[in-house]
């Protein structure tokens, strides 16, 4: 019985898209098929969000502190330079949210219909690909942890693979169980379509 | 007043923005290079797994590294 629905995603922001459009890879083989596309759920978000909103009410706050602390801006520097403060200051906080949001959008998981691959975007200087066939796949857990985890329904799915391939980790998707489900339907697929050639 | 705090006169010691521009600097250089990267990922993420917001994204790379560069110029000029 099939865990997913039958459906296409076209939302370029998904984090749980089936049969999703408008995504390759750079190592895509002909036929092959991404059938599932995870990102981070979207509560995971909220902290650099709520930080992002705090950064933009910084000039505010320190304005009031200075009217506080009666310290005079206008005496060390002109109108032009405070303007300039401020929009370097908002360059930051604008860099700072973009820089967010990358991590979280190429923080990308797939299960096509021959392998799974993990690509990890966790910082500046942090870039990874990994992938596993899913004829390698020996154990597939999904683990929710927490309140935020169980009551958003997100958690991490770990695959244990054979061999000396490493253990990969689905982070913080969301909906883990029918993500383990998809990618064990996936590999009874895949074991059949050996078993009759 | 700020001049009168341990009875140092701090806004001769701040006159002309001296400190805010050397910090204003240090900061632009330090912003100019994390955008940097920021535009060189965009750049090889949009390779690894290209998507239709790809290269809005890597536009959005490149306005970001422009407008800091531009912007380093202008704080060089003005303070």
């Amino acid at each position: 019985m099939p865990h997913l629905p039958n459906i296409i995603t076209s939302n370029p922001f998904t984090t749980f898209g089936v049969n999703p459009t408008g995504i390759s890879f750079e190592s895509e083989e002909p036929g092959e098929k991404i059938v599932l596309l995870l990102r981070p759920s979207l509560v995971t978000l909220i902290p650099p969000v709520l930080v992002a909103i705090f950064l933009i009410f910084v000039p505010f706050i320190a304005a009031v502190l200075f009217s506080v602390f009666s310290v005079d801006l206008s005496s060390i520097l002109s109108s032009a330079q405070v303007f300039l403060i401020l929009f370097g200051w908002y360059l930051f906080v604008f860099g700072y949210a973009f820089f967010q949001f990358l991590i979280w959008y190429f923080n990308v998981y797939l299960v096509t219909n021959e392998r799974i691959v993990d690509f990890d975007f966790k910082g500046l200087l942090n870039r990874q690909v990994a992938f596993a066939q899913l004829s390698h796949i020996e154990d597939v857990t999904p683990k929710t942890i927490g309140f935020f985890g169980t009551f958003f329904n997100y958690g991490n799915v770990m695959i244990q693979t054979a061999g000396k391939s490493q253990e990969f980790d689905f982070e913080k998707v969301p909906r883990p169980d029918a993500v383990a489900e998809a990618i064990l339907e996936e590999i009874n697929i895949e074991e059949n379509e050996g078993d009759g050639s | 007043m700020i001049t009168d705090v341990l009875g140092i006169n701090f806004s001769s010691f701040f006159s002309g923005g001296v400190v805010v521009k050397a910090f204003f600097i240090l900061f632009l250089v330090f912003y100019i290079v994390f955008a940097l990267i920021i535009f060189r990922q965009t750049q090889l993420m949009g390779k690894t797994l290209p998507t239709i917001i790809s290269p809005f994204l890597k536009f959005i790379s490149i306005l970001n590294l422009g407008i800091a560069v531009a912007f380093l110029f202008v704080v060089l000029g003005v303070f």
